[in-house]
């Protein structure tokens, strides 16, 4: 038994392969873009709307409010990338409940690729904030000497941020695959269920940490301007 | 090996695309829908406000009306019953004064029509004891009343105390003395008299004698301002006033017709 879904190979030639992992992913992107596009191809913005317009506009305004309470002024400018980690990652974590599916998540090299789009937005925003020097010096504070403690702590938390969907989804697939083989009856069934809150936490976690990191690297150029003022 | 690299690139990539799919599809919609409801909503706060406030502002305006009103209505009411009081005072004292009017002309005419009634009845009266009294002293004395009154006033003019007699004498220095009667005086009665008038007043005292049938059974006698008087007018006048007396108290216990209270 594989532990990771990439190593299901659907097709390959040369370096070019899709394994399970993109194929889902390909899935759950599809799966977004119709769900999306059928709902917002007729909105409403008076009284009357429809419940899955509802259910969308819940789901994007509580996003949006998520990350003002992070404190990242304007959060429309970072709703795209934070809601979007926060939906890919919750979807494919809560499509474990179909019999047969693996999740994304559950491959390392997802979680990294998303732990490496936050790497690099951190640095993105900060430097489009504060500029380059500006946030370069963020590392020397509040000495010269932490810079190296700095650059480390800054690639420790990217990959603690990608190991830590990708253990507890491979985890809870794992552990199903498992009980399924040693008690098929039942415990399964409650181990899926804590699965599924499992899942939707680690999209929290997910995007609520990938938040308070480009906070950080926003808020620092706030609090230099409130200085200068 | 846990990781594939082409795998993380790729997702990577998939993970771009999915975030340009979403921005496009999903967020600016819902958000651009979310943006317009609340501008509407915010619109509609803002005119249900707008009419909130002209409403009170009618309310206020009306209440203010209505307050006006009720005073302008009040004031007119407090108007009318002052005129109406005035009014009631005026044809009150109107009608009181007309009816007190009434009553003067009517106790006036009562008046009128008594004295009238007595003079008519002080007339007939003394000329129908005249004639009685004539008719009963020449029946009975074979004797005249005319004469003998004249010769009784004769008597009492010859026995004027001296003060009396000194008046008369001065009066009748300044004026004739007039004797007037009701009847015609014989010669021999005014020759007397004129005896008498003389003694008292003086021998060259003019005397003038005149007949006047109206007079009541009487002999008088005018000195200028005085006044000597002998017959019965005196008990005519106080038959008058018994009777007059006794028609008073009778109507004043008769209820008359028309009388206003």
């Amino acid at each position: 038994m594989e532990i990771t879904p990439d190593a299901y190979i659907l097709w390959q030639s040369g370096i070019f392969k899709i394994n399970v992992t993109i194929a889902v992913t390909w899935l759950i992107m599809l799966f977004l873009f119709t769900f999306s596009a059928v709902i917002t191809r007729r909105l409403s913005s008076g009284e009357h709307l429809s419940r899955w317009q509802n259910l969308l506009e819940i789901i994007v305004s509580g996003i949006e409010r998520q990350i003002k309470d992070a404190g990242i002024e304007p959060p429309r400018d970072f709703l795209p990338f934070l809601g979007t980690i926060f939906l890919f990652v919750a979807i494919s974590n809560l499509l474990t409940i179909l019999p047969g599916y693996l999740p994304p998540t559950g491959s390392l090299s997802t979680t990294a690729a998303l732990a490496g789009s936050v790497f690099v937005a951190v640095p993105f925003w900060g430097i489009r904030q504060q500029g380059l020097t500006g946030y370069l010096t963020n590392y020397t504070k509040p000495s010269v000497i932490m810079l190296p403690f700095n650059v480390i702590g800054e690639i420790s938390r990217t990959i603690a941020l990608a190991v830590r969907l990708f253990g507890n989804m491979m985890s809870g697939t794992m552990i199903a695959a498992i009980l399924l083989s040693v008690v098929p009856l039942f415990f399964p069934v409650v181990m899926k269920v804590l699965g599924l809150i499992t899942g939707l936490v680690q999209a929290y976690i997910f995007a609520v940490l990938a938040s308070v990191y480009i906070a950080a690297a926003v808020k620092t150029q706030k609090r230099t301007e409130r200085r200068k003022q | 090996m846990l990781i594939d690299w082409f795998t993380v690139v790729a997702q990577a990539i998939n993970f771009l695309v999915l975030i340009w799919l979403l921005k496009h599809f999903l967020y600016a919609p819902i958000l651009s829908a979310m943006d317009r409801r609340e501008r509407s909503v915010a619109e509609r706060l803002k005119e249900a406000d707008r009419r909130m406030a002209e409403a009170k502002a009618e309310d206020e305006k009306y209440r203010e009306k209505v307050l006006k009103f009720e005073q302008a209505k009040e004031e007119r009411t407090r108007l009318v019953e002052e005129e109406i009081e005035k009014l009631r005072k005026e044809l009150l004292a109107e009608a009181r004064s007309d009816t007190e009017q009434s009553r003067i002309a009517w106790q006036d005419a009562l008046a009128r029509e008594q004295r009238n009634f007595m003079d008519r009845l002080k007339g007939l009266v003394s000329s129908e004891i005249i004639r009685i009294l004539r008719m009963a002293l020449k029946d009975l004395t074979d004797e005249d009343l005319g004469k003998a009154l004249v010769r009784v006033f004769t008597r009492r003019l010859d026995t004027l105390n001296n003060k009396d007699r000194a008046r008369c004498a001065k009066m009748a220095q300044e004026e004739e003395i007039r004797v007037e009667s009701s009847f015609d005086l014989e010669d021999s009665l005014k020759r007397g008299l004129t005896r008498v008038l003389r003694s008292v007043c003086g021998d060259k005292a003019e005397v003038k004698y005149e007949t006047d049938t109206d007079m009541a059974l009487e002999v008088l006698i005018r000195i200028g301002g005085l006044r000597l008087s002998w017959g019965t007018e005196e008990y005519l006048d106080a038959l008058e006033r018994n009777v007059s007396d006794v028609i008073t108290q009778v109507a004043a216990h008769t209820p008359v017709e028309g009388e206003v209270g």
